[in-house]
């Protein structure tokens, strides 16, 4: 397992180098993306040189791009052209948020998906099953951005129980520690809904299929003939390997942890690494849209790798495959 | 489950599919077209109000819930108390006019904008499935046959195109070029045939490996013919299933980026400007954004029960 482990590694730094290049290549390459941010008339010539040359703006690109390889693999991300801070304190500002939403829905995801999918498994073609089924394939089509605006509707505007946006309320550093934090989770609980619910429909669904599709394997059979409960089976023979696509989605949603849903960041104000992504796209601050595209793709290897590691212990078969 | 014929699943994705594609081309056609553009006058009607239009001679179109047609004015009264006196003169027609879903800031029949957002929206999606059709069919083959070393270079740029965040690339492209469907189409098609590449290639190399296939090429079948009768056939399955999932991730992509205003231009209506249109007026008008947020639903749901049957037909046969 620690060899896998050490070829996988090795082989994110080339993958780190082909996704930098390429991002760095789609920011430069398009006419006036930086230059429009220098060529204020406002500026006298003076300043704009001096900026120029304070960002290494004036370099040719293939110097440029050394320059900031260079300075990448020393850990230096730069210095933000918006917010006028070092990368590494926007992201690192941006982070907590971000990590609290996503893990929250991560969290609602995981813990509704299987508890919808055993419930609709246990007893197949029952009305129950029909009624998680129906709610999780009506749920998984759902554009997030709409049913982000019909909870807003419905627990802000109509019932005005939840507040509809940001992290805190504007007095929140009068309050203290306890009333905080029951603020914080007053606001935390339409994003992360919305978000955990989705991904919840989607969970239940892989999950319950592949679960109807071990219950017909042999060794279930076996177990069943020799008398055991059809709780125990369901909950200890089947859920091993049906716990593999779980592992799965796991896997996939980990990089949300570092780069943020995007829709549902701006939709409700979070103040997390997707509002980051987002306003630097919109006011080109190239530092930090590198910075922030080369983290969710290291998240995405992470999550990747991290699964792939889970399932060699989950799964015995996998393991002899490598 | 029934003998014979198509799964279930697939006959009910089918039908849903096919009434939402039907509804989408022919209806704007069928329906009256009722283009309200005084936004000082009109309101925000509730669904299946009945309104009356009043279209004037300069283009104009009025439409309010309480028309007055008097000897010598038509009197129109908007939204807060306010009335607008109109000369015989100036008023071209008048009619009464059914609002099945309700109508938009401007007056205009929210059902005709669904319908008419909804063609765009799919031949939006349909065009950006066929490019990604074409570079994953394409780059998956290549992949497959064309030797070791341009398999690996293939294959490494699928990994770090897929570790790649891919909506952020969509977002940076759009900010910096132009907005619009000659735009939306290339980078949503090419942000989503990595998939496909991987899933062609993986079938082609376990195919080549499988009896039959093995067979006919001991037969002597000229490699046109092994193609037609062999690899073709037993990768419509997974191809075809891929699509119809592929398809619904990307209506839901060009209605995100539509809603966040990346996607099509908010002066031609799709699913997604409506729904972000809706969202502006959240609080005074729910219909707004329900519905095309409903009509992307059916169609989602529709394709992943396609999907999904395809997906029990291709199992069934092996």
């Amino acid at each position: 397992m620690l060899r896998v482990l050490g070829r996988r590694l090795a082989a994110t730094i080339p993958l780190l180098w082909l996704v930098a290049t390429l991002t760095f290549v789609v920011v430069h390459a398009v006419p006036g993306s930086v230059a429009d941010l220098i060529d204020n008339p406002r500026l006298t010539p003076q300043a704009r040189q001096e900026i120029r040359e304070r960002y290494g703006l004036d370099l040719p690109p293939h110097l440029q791009y050394l320059r900031w390889l260079s300075s990448l693999a020393r850990g230096d991300l730069g210095v933000s052209f918006l917010y006028r801070q070092p990368v590494r304190t926007v992201v690192g500002r941006a982070l907590p948020p971000t990590v609290l939403l996503a893990g929250t829905a991560l969290l609602i995801d995981l813990l509704l998906g299987t508890a919808l999918a055993l419930l609709a498994a246990g007893r197949p073609h029952s009305w129950l099953d029909r009624l998680t089924t129906v709610a999780s394939v009506g749920l998984y089509g759902l554009p997030s951005f709409w049913l982000a605006g019909l909870v807003i509707l419905l627990f802000s505007v109509t019932l005005g129980w939840l507040p509809s946006s940001h992290m805190h309320s504007v007095d929140a550093a009068a309050l203290g520690a306890g009333a905080r934090f029951v603020d914080l989770l007053r606001h935390l609980v339409l994003p992360a809904g919305t978000l955990g619910l989705i991904g919840a429909a989607g969970t239940a669904r892989y999950l319950r299929s592949t679960l109807l599709d071990i219950r017909s394997a042999r060794y279930l059979l076996a177990a069943e003939a020799r008398g055991v409960s059809r709780r125990r089976i369901l909950w200890l023979h089947a859920m091993r390997p049906a716990l593999l696509p779980v592992i799965t989605v796991f896997g996939l949603s980990l990089p949300f942890l570092v780069s943020g849903s995007l829709v549902v960041e701006v939709i409700f104000s979070w103040p997390g690494m997707g509002r980051v992504m987002w306003t630097a796209a919109w006011a080109r601050d190239v530092p930090v849209i590198l910075a922030t595209t080369l983290l969710a793709t290291l998240a995405v290897i992470a999550g990747n790798l991290i699964a792939d590691l889970l399932y060699m212990v989950a799964d015995p078969r996998s393991r002899r495959q490598e | 489950m029934n003998d014979g014929g198509l799964p279930r699943r697939l006959r009910a994705g089918l039908g849903g599919a096919a009434v939402l594609v039907a509804a989408c081309t022919l209806g704007p056609l069928l329906l009256p077209a009722l283009p309200g553009n005084d936004p000082a006058r009109s309101a925000l009607l509730p669904p299946t109000a009945r309104a009356t239009a009043v279209c004037l001679t300069d283009g104009t179109v009025l439409v309010s819930q309480k028309v007055k047609v008097a000897a010598e004015f038509v009197t129109v009264f908007g939204p807060g108390k306010r009335e607008t006196r109109l000369p015989h003169g100036e008023v071209s027609s008048v009619s009464s006019h059914r609002f099945w879903l309700g109508s938009d800031r401007f007056g205009r029949d929210l059902l005709l904008e669904c319908l008419e957002g909804g063609r765009i929206s799919l031949a939006v999606a349909s065009l950006s499935l066929l490019v990604a059709l074409v570079f994953g069919l394409g780059i998956g083959l290549v992949a497959a046959t064309g030797g070791r070393v341009t398999d690996a270079i293939l294959m490494r740029l699928v990994d770090a195109l897929l570790a790649f965040p891919i909506l952020f690339l969509l977002i940076l492209c759009v900010t910096l070029f132009r907005p619009g469907p000659a735009l939306l189409v290339p980078v949503l098609g090419f942000s989503s045939w990595m998939g496909l590449a991987r899933l062609v290639r993986g079938q082609v190399l376990s195919l080549r490996q499988r009896p039959f296939i093995l067979a006919a090429r001991t037969a002597g079948s000229p490699w046109y013919r092994i193609w037609g009768l062999h690899y073709v056939p037993n990768l419509a399955g997974p191809v075809s299933q891929d699509a119809a999932l592929r398809m619904g991730d990307l209506v839901l992509a060009e209605a995100t980026l539509s809603f966040l205003g990346l996607g099509i231009p908010p002066s031609t209506p799709t699913w997604g400007s409506l729904i972000a249109q809706g969202h502006q007026v959240l609080a005074d008008a729910w219909w707004l954004a329900t519905f095309p947020g409903l009509a992307i639903a059916v169609l989602v749901i529709s394709l992943a029960l396609i999907g999904d049957g395809l997906q029990e037909m291709v199992r069934g046969k092996s």
